[in-house]
Parts: C-alpha cells; structure tokens; sequence
C-alpha cells in the first residue's frame, strides 16, 4: 500500500513537472519579440508560466482531493499536530522557487541593463499626447521612432508635462517619461517590422490615442531614412 | 435578535447593529462601483459600442477603483470584523464602542462626496491619482474626490483603532485572542494605522494644493516621487489589509467545517505577521518603471516575491486540515475552498508582477488590472462572502438559503475565472489599461470578460436576494454561538 502510494505521488510530481515544462515551451508570453531585451523577457515568462500552471494544477488537485478524502475514506488520517518536520516542508518549497526565481530575475536585468557599446541615442520628448523623437547625432527630429536592427539603442525620455509611459510591447519593457528628471531604456532591436509604441501610463483624457509608429530597419535602410530626414 | 428596523439608522455602539451598518452600507456602494464597472464592460465589449466618452470613460475607471477600495471593501471588511471579532473572542463589548460607530460615521459623508466628484465633469486621473496630473485636472470633482479620500482615511482609522483596542483589553483570553481571525484583523489595524497617515499627509498637501493658488505643497520634482511613494506606502499594504481578514475569516470557516482546530495555528500566525510585515516593505514594486533608484529595486522585488512564501504555508496548513478532516460543504466552505483556488491564481500572477523585468513589460497593462482583481474579487471577495454566510445566522438569528448560497458561489466562481483570466492574456498581447479601445484579435478576450463581468453583478444581486429575503422572512437559527469558535 505504502509503496503504491509512492509510486503514485512520484508519477503525479513528474507529470506536473512535465506539464509545467510542456507550457513553457510552447506559450507565446510576448506577441512577438523584437529586441534582444524581449526574448529575455519571453524566456523569463515562460518560466514563470511553466512553473505557475505545475503549481496550480498540484495546489489545486491537493485542494480537490483533501476536501473529499475525509468523505471517501473516512477521517482517519490523523497527524501529530504541531509537526516540525512537515512545517519545514511547507517552508522550504515555497522559499526554493522563490529563490530560484528571483535569481533568475536578477540575472535577467543584468543582462537587460548591461552597458552597450556605440549606441544609438534617441531623446523622446513626451507631452500630451504625443512623442517627438530627436537624433542628436544627426539633428533630427520627427514623430515616428525608426531604428537599425542590430545595433544598440539607447533612448531617453523627457516628459514636459505629467507622466507618460513608454512601452513598445514587443521591445519588451518600458519607462516612464517623467516632468524631472531623464530616465531611459537601452534595447538592440532585432527584428525588421512596423510596430507600435504607445502610453501606458494614464496622462489624460486623449491617453489611447497618444501611439507612434516604430520602423526597425536594416543598416542601410535606415541611414536612407536619416539622411531623407535630415535634408528635408 | 430581532430589531426595530429604525435602531439600524442611528448611531449605536453596539457592534451587532454597526456589523449591518456597515454590511448594508458598504454593499450599497459596491452596486454603485459595479454598476460603473459593468458601463465599462459594455464600452470594451464589442468594437464599435460607444457608450461614453473619454472624459467619462477616466471618470468611470476613477470612480470604480476608488469606490470598491474606499466604499466597498474597507467598510465591508469593517462590517464583517465587527460581527466577528466579538463572537470569536467571547467577549460582549468593544474597548472603543464610541469611536467604532463614529468610523461608521465618517464613511457616510467621504461615500457622498466621493460619489458627487463623479457629476462634476471633467478628466479624472485614476485613483491612484498620480502628481502632476491630479494637480493639474480643473474641476471641482478631482478636488471632491481628494477631499473624500481624507475623510474615508479618518474613517478606515477610527476602525483600525476600535478594534485594535478590543483585541488588546482581550488579550488575557489566552486562547480565543490567538484565533486567526483575532490575529488577522491586529494585523491589519496595526497595518492601516501605520500606512494611513502616510497618505492621509500627502492628501491634505494636495487639498491644499488644488484649493490654493500660492506655494504649493508637490509642485515640482519633489511631488512627482513623494506622492508614488505615499501612495503606495499605504496602497501596497492596503490590498493585505484587507486580504487578512479574508485569510482569518475563512481559517475560522475551515475550523467550523471540519470540527478540528487549524494544524499549526500558532505557525499559521507566526505566518500571518510575515504577511503583514512584508506588505509594509514592497510598495516600491509599483514604482519599478517610474525611474526609482535602482539600487532599491532588487529589495523590493525581494520582499514582493517573498511574501508568496508565507502565504503558501497558509495554504498548506489549510490543506493539511482539510486532508485529516470530514469536510461539511456549506456555503461558506465552497467559498473558503474556492478562496484558495482564486487566490492561488492571484498569488501566482502577482509573483510574475514582483520580477523586475517581468514588470518592466506588463506594468500599466491590462495583466496588472486581470492580477488586482483576482486578489480583490477571487480572494478578499470570496473570504468576505465565506465569512458573511458563517455569521449571519448567529447575526440575525435566520438560515439563509444553502441552495441559493451555493447557486451563488458557483456564478461568482465563474464569473471571477471569465471576467478576470482574459484580462491577464489582453496584457499580454500588449494591451494598456485604462484604453477604451479594443485591439483588433482581441475582439472575443474582451466580450468574454465583459460577459464575465455580467455574471458576477448577476451573482451578487442574487446574494444580497438570498441575505435580504433570510433576514426579513428567514428560518429562524438556533445557533447562539458563533460555531467552531471555541476550537
């Protein structure tokens, strides 16, 4: 009987395992990662998926099965109550994947916020409700962000009136746009496309409305765009 | 019990008449606020329905988050503690009784002022109401719905305090002053006493901010972080303090249901503190992409992930006692079962939401609003609900109906799962909240949630159907003492 029981519990742990691993590989957390900071963050949530949908579906089969056991079997599972060695249990498995996670997560915004070498930089400036992008380098400015694929960017942003925030879902992160201070947001594009940034802080009543459009272009497409830009 | 109908109108100190004050009161608002969530349902339900505009649509989401915190839960929870808290520690009379009904009180006039904000016009900036924006909206009814928050803290303290003065003139009944919810609710007063202040000064430097024309309190950079920071210094630890007496409530339950007493209470305890003292540390989670410092953020991601650790041996526990037991299926039962299914799937987005880098892409989408609902809707709501039922029989002296108890929880548990889950898959596909708009492919996430939403008002009408016909016309209870409270 003993022995059954165990062999039952370590089939259940393992395909719960099993379906925890099965989700992560196959959801889709982010639309479509287009930055080297979004595939991070698409692995990060695929494990925190996986990982979420093993636990629920364990906590959840526990709740089913110890609400009617004492129905089915009768109340005779008693247990010394209190017990040490289960209370250490009940500690341990929770702080094990808390901890794991929470090194992933460090590791991940190391990765994230690493320096980049010869970056791109683009000051947005934000107000309601609309973002200007400006290229120092070249002196231009427009209302649509366009940026080379594969090479570092880093953009900073201004707002001169309340908060905004800027989030293009498929760079995977965003920042804030603040009235004092500069804040900013480094990311190597990846994928050439037309995406869409838009505010995800409320900023007033036009606050749906305030979208750009972001182009990532290759290289040379882009110095095309810079210099059209420019000689405008 | 029975009471003259007019003795629920003025002002007592009885804490049995200020349990239905507050219960009556605070439900009456929650179909207010609901009322608002279902217009903002309809307005997301299919493109093309135009049911307001942008200004009213801001004024909506304002006024609905504000209302069921401030309105709705906080007096509930109230309500529920003050018909509680008495019965399980075995005493007759609350430490403060005068200062307890004057929490009732203040709720009435913060309730109306709140809710005349919402006729005034104009653009309303959320109820977390950040600076520069709420100081800049013109209108009366942002400077209503400030001055309402300060009365409604008032409130929230005169509570906190009456009933943290109960527990400790108590505290000499050794046992009883150790059950969960005795635990529970000291952990929370003790939690609104040291947050509210907090806000309660950021509030008043807003009034007077708005109110005035010369120096102002937040202009500048210095209001841009210190109001994140007072805000969510006490709206962190809000969502705990009431998540509590939802943990307490439905302990108590589990103890009435199973007949034995929870396995490792005094851990259980040990894990409640943990709770509360975590949620006063993690309110920097709010602020990961508002430019915080980031030699801060690390902590603060820390303590938010930890407290998943504290709250899983809660769960253990329950399902340990549970698992020795021969569970009774009341209706308080499914709803404190279905309190650790709905909170589990909380618990488990909001560990997504506490990772740094998780947050930097979901936070201000529709995932954090899918996330808070969960907590406030699939747990405080269910453990409100579970602790509700437990009572009311010792209450009022009536049975509720057990058939229309659990018709209820079946329609709130389907409703929480299908109003909320999609909202968690919106924010991922990108989507901000707070937008109005539907994203084209999202055209069936967003009708099913606001067909979830249907469901939900529909269970609650039939709850307040199923209390308000049981008490007028209601088997009468045996029961005197509050079952399971001497375990």
């Amino acid at each position: 009987m003993r022995e059954r029981n165990i062999l039952l519990v370590t089939i259940l742990v393992l395909s719960l395992i099993g379906v925890g691993i099965a989700v992560a590989s196959l959801v889709r957390p982010l639309p479509q990662p287009a930055s080297d900071r979004a595939v991070l963050v698409d692995q990060l949530l695929r494990v925190f998926f996986g990982l979420a949908t093993a636990v629920f579906l364990g906590v959840e089969g526990l709740l089913v099965f110890a609400a009617v056991r004492g129905r089915l079997f009768g109340s005779s599972a008693a247990i010394s109550n209190p017990n040490p060695a289960l209370e250490l249990l009940w500690l341990a498995v929770p702080a094990a994947i808390v901890l794991v996670l929470s090194v992933y997560s460090i590791r991940v915004l190391l990765l994230m916020e690493a320096p980049r070498s010869d970056p791109l930089l683009v000051e947005i400036a934000a107000s309601q409700y609309r973002w200007e992008f400006h290229y120092p380098e070249s002196g231009v400015t427009t209302n649509e962000l366009h940026l080379p694929a594969g090479r570092p960017a880093v953009l900073t942003f201004r707002s001169s009136d309340v908060i905004h925030s800027f989030w293009v879902p498929v760079f995977g992160g965003k920042v804030d746009a603040l009235p004092d201070r500069v804040t900013s947001l480094a990311l190597t594009p990846l994928r050439t496309g037309v995406y869409q940034a838009v505010c995800a802080e409320y900023c007033g009543a036009d606050h749906a409305g305030m979208i750009a459009p972001v182009w990532v272009e290759d290289p040379a497409g882009f110095e095309q765009w810079l210099q059209s830009e420019a000689g405008d | 019990m029975s009471r003259d109908m007019r003795s629920y109108l003025r002002p007592t100190t009885d804490p049995a008449v200020l349990a239905v004050q507050f219960l009556v009161t605070s439900f009456a608002f929650f179909l207010l606020g609901g009322a608002l969530a279902l217009g903002m349902a309809g307005e997301t339900s299919l493109p093309g329905v135009e049911l307001m505009g942008a200004e009213a649509y801001s004024r909506a989401f304002s006024n609905h988050g504000s209302i069921m915190i401030f309105l709705w839960l906080m007096p509930a929870v109230a309500g529920l503690t003050h018909a509680l808290l008495l019965r399980v520690l075995g005493v007759t009379r609350s430490a403060l009784p005068r200062l307890s009904g004057l929490g009732f009180w203040l709720l009435l006039p913060g309730g109306l002022l709140m809710l005349s904000s919402f006729f005034m016009g104009g653009d309303s900036p959320g109820w977390t109401a950040y600076l520069p924006l709420s100081a800049q909206t013109t209108g009366v009814g942002q400077t209503l719905w400030v001055a309402s928050l300060i009365v409604l803290l008032l409130s929230l303290g005169c509570n906190a305090t009456g009933f943290l003065a109960t527990i400790l003139a108590a505290r000499s009944e050794k046992s009883r002053s150790r059950s969960p919810f005795v635990v529970a609710s000291l952990i929370s007063s003790t939690l609104a006493l040291i947050s509210a202040p907090v806000l309660l000064a950021a509030l008043t430097a807003l009034l007077v901010d708005r109110l005035s024309a010369g120096p102002s309190f937040l202009a500048g950079s210095l209001g841009v972080t210190l109001w994140q920071n007072a805000f969510w210094f006490f709206g962190h630890p809000a969502t705990t303090m009431l998540l509590l007496p939802a943990i307490g409530a439905v302990s108590e339950v589990i103890q009435a249901n199973t007949g034995n007493p929870l396995v490792a209470k005094r851990s259980v305890n040990l894990a409640m503190v943990a709770v509360g003292g975590l949620g006063l540390v993690s309110w920097g989670q709010h602020m990961f992409a508002s430019g915080l410092i980031p030699a801060v953020r690390v902590p603060f991601m820390l303590t938010s992930m930890a407290v998943a650790i504290p709250l899983a041996f809660i769960v253990f526990a329950w399902l340990t006692t549970l698992w020795v037991s021969k569970v009774r299926f009341s209706t308080p039962m499914l709803f404190s079962l279905g309190f650790i299914s709905m909170f589990g799937l909380a618990g488990l987005s909001g560990l997504v939401l506490a990772s740094i880098p998780a947050n930097l892409q979901l936070h201000g989408s529709t995932f954090v609003s899918g996330h808070s609902h969960l907590a406030l809707f699939g747990g405080v709501m269910s453990g409100l609900f579970a602790g509700i039922y437990y009572v009311f029989p010792t209450l009022t002296g009536k049975n509720y109906d057990e058939n229309l108890g659990k018709l209820h929880f079946l329609a709130h548990a389907g409703g929480v799962h299908l109003a909320f889950l999609p909202m968690l898959l919106i924010g991922l596909q990108g989507v901000p909240r707070r937008v109005f708009e539907i994203r084209p492919g999202l055209e069936l996430f967003e009708l099913a949630s606001s067909g979830g939403a249907l469901i939900l008002a529909g269970a609650s009408l039939l709850f307040l159907y199923n209390i308000f016909f049981a008490w007028r016309a209601g088997r009468p209870a045996a029961q005197e003492v509050l079952p399971g409270s001497t375990l």
